[in-house]
């Protein structure tokens, strides 16, 4: 009633002079256009700025992860570091309609302007998120626009800040191409007891956020099917990586995807444009790009563990005859059989396959250590991926507010393949700390 | 009677008069002080308004007011071109706007600003303009980057609330959906940087808003020191003889806000871009053959622009009519001098000839829209390499409007017969999109 009357009296005022009766008339009152907002009474690390109405609310929340890192790629006989800002995330997330209807926006303030090849096909990297996502029910959800995709690796669905590592694996970097922009369904199906399935279906430009001003090729279709066994995780846990929420019953999921990007146009999707090809009458001819991965995450009792197998493979179209140079100049394969056209358009996609399996354990004192190895092996005919092709991770994490405030401190082995090995050069140490802050 | 009132500019309008207003117009009925004491807010206060964003007033005496809006409009496009080669099919899944819009006003409104950031496009920032109330409040100074006042009402207009949904890319737009359909051959970039004064009154129940600028004449997003010694000189009168439309919507090609009485305005502007490098004179650089005493230079490039919107009960009729021409006197194609730079030859460099746009909608009080577009392009001259041919455009569209303008579902089709004597081509082009306001 007091909110009413507040309402009544501002409205009142706005009508009371001529600028407002004009601005916000008796009509727009009566439509209920206008609405006091309030803020959010109580206040957690990582809530944000929360304003509500009596139509829905509006967060702003700002997280920053400052990084120093030393690296030394000939066993210490020379050394390099650096001062990071590794994100710097604005997030802005708005629910009308009962929260049936929610926007995200997300901006990462270090990205910087990219040039895929030249003029229209250049892009501009901080937008990360812009997604408009429809909940008629508990069921079923619908989305449109861009955000990180359900058919990468399960890393994937994990947001940065919720990370138990400071970078994300390898395998991770390697095959996924994160963020797209297209339209994807979401349901959650009770089959029976605790059990639980949850399929992703998605229809994306398969160009990365280069696609969104021009899309190349064609569309890359995807399915994502996840198995619970045990029930929901605790508080979300299923998108965050270490058992903060120390479950206390076992929980696990089990995933199973496969994507094709019919038409691929750059190396794993995230930079569309980047290569395109053409036929005898210069019309563009490209490779489909299939993506197969098996994966899970299990928590229990501040224990986590999580697993990722990928594969790729390509279909490389026999009228290939030449390429399009950065200028959009056509170039033919003068003088390339069959194979080696095949081979050529091969060594600018990632195929092989690859797997990350790691593991942790968050102490109730809020120390935590984590274990993490990713293998990469690229096919003979493929971009040079996987040079770095064993990678041994060790992290510990002081988690002050979970994940909202957390220093952690890794270290990384990355073994060159025995072919590239030499006397000075075997692999390449990591040292980096990092201090992550979610407002 | 002259009454100033607070120039309803595209961007600062949704903005200040919130709480505070134009003070000026207050001070018409009630002396300042007297306003200050009686009408300010007791406190800070924040509200929302559903699809114009959060609007905050803070402190009591020469309080400032913020408004923060986020939109999002996620679309799907098909296309279907018939050229020479046969029917073409191709399909586009894009973001059609990305945008936060930050704008605020302090000192007694003396003071506003606006950042409008883009992120559709290359750069993240599409507006940015200080405005400084002048003439004892009777007018104001712009200097800054913001949609220019030269162009027509639909290329002025928010593009958050055009009646046909489709991709704009930082301001402009491939395919001038947004925009006015063929009315895009002569628009370009929709915002530019430069100083624009404006002002507007009322004269025997007709309110007039008279505009002039002085902008780079090569679009937006000028970081740098422009090459060329030429700038735009243009501007605008809109005259209202029914009075004033509710809010902006002089430039919302639907009835949104529904006028219960008839609306009308007319609109005239004009433009002068001394030595524009580029077709329609809003980028930098594309024009290059021209010589003038043997040194390379440009045509000055003439837009002449005319438009009127009317609007009641839900219905709303616009038309629209651009103008594009050179000028420039001892104009050569080669730096002897020896061939003199022919209207024929210039338009395979600018943008030559005139457009008019004609379109109607109806929108119901439960929010369904319906709207039809006639557009039609006629070059000045023709040659096989002119950049203007002979175009005409349809197009039939429903829009959805949920929540006030909060959330809005469009769909629309578009069909444009370009006559080119060399290619002749015919464009389908259907679009679905999506958008959400906060």
């Amino acid at each position: 009633m007091r909110k009413k009357m507040a309402l009544f009296a501002i409205v009142g005022f706005l009508l009371g002079n001529n600028i407002m009766a004009q601005e916000i008339d008796s009509s727009m009152v009566a439509s209920g256009r206008v609405h006091l907002l309030r803020l959010q009474k109580s206040y957690t690390l990582g809530d944000g700025l929360l304003i509500r109405s009596s139509v829905g609310s509006v967060t702003f929340n700002q997280s920053l992860q400052t990084l120093y890192a030393v690296t030394s790629a000939n066993n210490f006989n020379t050394t390099s570091s650096e001062f990071t800002i590794n994100r710097a995330r604005l997030n802005v997330k708005g629910d009308i309609f009962d929260k049936r209807v929610t926007m995200t926006f997300r901006i990462n303030y270090p990205g910087t302007y990219q040039s895929t090849t030249t003029g229209t096909r250049s892009f501009n990297p901080e937008l990360e998120e812009a997604l408009i996502q429809y909940s008629p029910n508990a069921t079923h959800v619908f989305n449109i626009g861009l955000r990180a995709d359900y058919i990468d690796t399960r890393e994937i669905r994990i947001e940065g800040e919720d990370n138990g590592f400071i970078g994300r694996s390898a395998t991770s970097l390697a095959f996924d191409a994160i963020f797209d922009y297209g339209v994807r369904y979401i349901g959650t199906y009770h089959i029976g007891g605790k059990q639980i399935l949850r399929p992703y279906l998605s229809l994306t430009t398969g160009d990365g956020r280069a696609g969104l001003m021009n899309n190349y090729g064609g569309l890359k279709y995807g399915i994502r099917l996840d198995y619970l066994p045990f029930d929901e995780f605790t508080n979300g846990g299923e998108a965050r990586m270490e058992d903060i929420a120390r479950e206390p019953t076992p929980k696990l999921v089990i995933g199973a995807v496969c994507s094709i990007d019919k038409g691929a146009t750059s190396a794993y999707g995230t930079n569309g444009g980047r290569y395109l090809y053409g036929d005898a009458g210069q019309n563009i001819v490209l490779p489909d790009y299939t993506k197969c991965i098996l994966d899970y995450l299990f928590k229990y009792r501040g224990f986590y563990s999580m697993g990722s197998l990928v594969a790729t493979s390509a279909a490389v179209p026999t009228s290939i005859a030449g390429s399009y140079k950065l200028s959009g100049a056509f170039t033919p394969f003068s003088g390339l059989s069959t194979h080696q056209v095949d081979s050529t358009v091969r060594s600018y996609l990632n195929l092989g396959t690859g797997y990350n399996i790691q593991a942790g354990y968050l102490f109730k004192s809020d120390w935590s250590f984590g274990l993490r190895y990713a293998y990469l092996n690229n096919d003979t005919y493929s971009a040079a991926f996987a040079n770095s092709n064993r990678n041994y991770s060790f992290i510990v994490t002081k988690y002050l507010s979970g994940n909202n405030l957390k220093i952690q401190a890794e270290v990384d082995k990355y073994d060159l393949k025995s072919s590239l090995q030499s006397v000075n050069n075997e692999c390449t140490y990591w040292g980096q700390v990092m201090i992550c802050v979610n407002l | 009677m002259l009454i100033y009132k607070k120039r309803k500019t595209m961007n600062a309008k949704k903005m200040n008069f919130i709480y505070v207003g134009a003070l000026l117009l207050i001070s018409n009925i009630v002396g300042a002080q007297e306003y200050k004491t009686k009408l300010m807010p007791k406190d800070s206060s924040l509200i929302y308004i559903n699809g114009e964003g959060t609007f905050l007033h803070l402190g009591k005496q020469d309080g400032a007011n913020f408004n923060l809006a986020t939109t999002i409009q996620s679309g799907f496009q098909f296309n279907q071109l018939d050229s020479t080669n046969g029917k073409t099919n191709s399909n586009r899944l894009s973001l059609n706007m990305v945008r936060v819009s930050f704008t605020a006003s302090g000192l007694r409104d003396k003071v506003s600003l606006g950042i409008v950031n883009d992120f559709t496009g290359t750069s993240g920032i599409l507006e940015g303009w200080v405005g400084i109330s002048v003439l004892n409040n009777h007018g104001k100074l712009i200097l800054g980057q913001k949609q220019t006042n030269t162009n027509n009402r639909l290329a002025m207009a928010d593009e958050r609330y055009s009646s046909v949904m489709a991709q704009s890319i930082a301001g402009t737009s491939n395919d001038g959906i947004v925009y006015g359909g063929l009315m895009q051959n002569f628009v370009g970039a929709t915002r530019e940087g430069g100083i624009f004064f404006e002002t507007n009154f009322d004269f025997n129940k007709c309110r007039i808003y008279p505009s002039v600028s002085i902008t780079t004449g090569k679009g937006q997003n000028f970081f740098s020191t422009q090459s060329g010694p030429g700038f735009k000189y243009g501007g605008r009168i809109d005259v209202m003889p029914m009075g004033d439309f509710k809010k902006n919507g002089a430039y919302v090609a639907d009835d949104i806000y529904r006028e219960s009485k008839p609306k009308l305005a007319i609109g005239v502007a004009g433009s002068y871009n001394v030595q524009a490098n580029s077709p329609i004179g809003s980028a930098n650089g594309g024009v290059v053959g021209i010589y003038k005493g043997g040194v390379a230079s440009d045509a000055n490039y003439r837009k002449l622009v005319a438009d009127a919107i009317f609007k009641c009960n839900g219905f709303a009729v616009v038309g629209e009519y651009i103008n594009g021409t050179i000028a420039g006197k001892d104009l050569y194609t080669n730096a002897s001098s020896k061939t003199e730079l022919t209207t024929q030859v210039a338009s395979s460099m600018y943008n030559m000839g005139s457009a008019f746009n004609a379109q109607g909608s109806y929108i119901n009080p439960s929010g369904w829209a319906f709207n039809l577009r006639f557009a039609h392009i006629t070059p000045e001259n023709y040659i096989a390499t002119s950049l203007v041919h002979n175009q005409s455009w349809y197009t039939a569209g429903v829009n959805k409007y949920l929540s006030g303008n909060a959330m809005k579902i469009g769909l629309n089709v578009n069909y444009v017969d370009d006559n080119n004597s060399a290619i002749h081509k015919k464009t389908l082009i259907g679009n679905l999109a999506i958008q959400l306001i906060f």
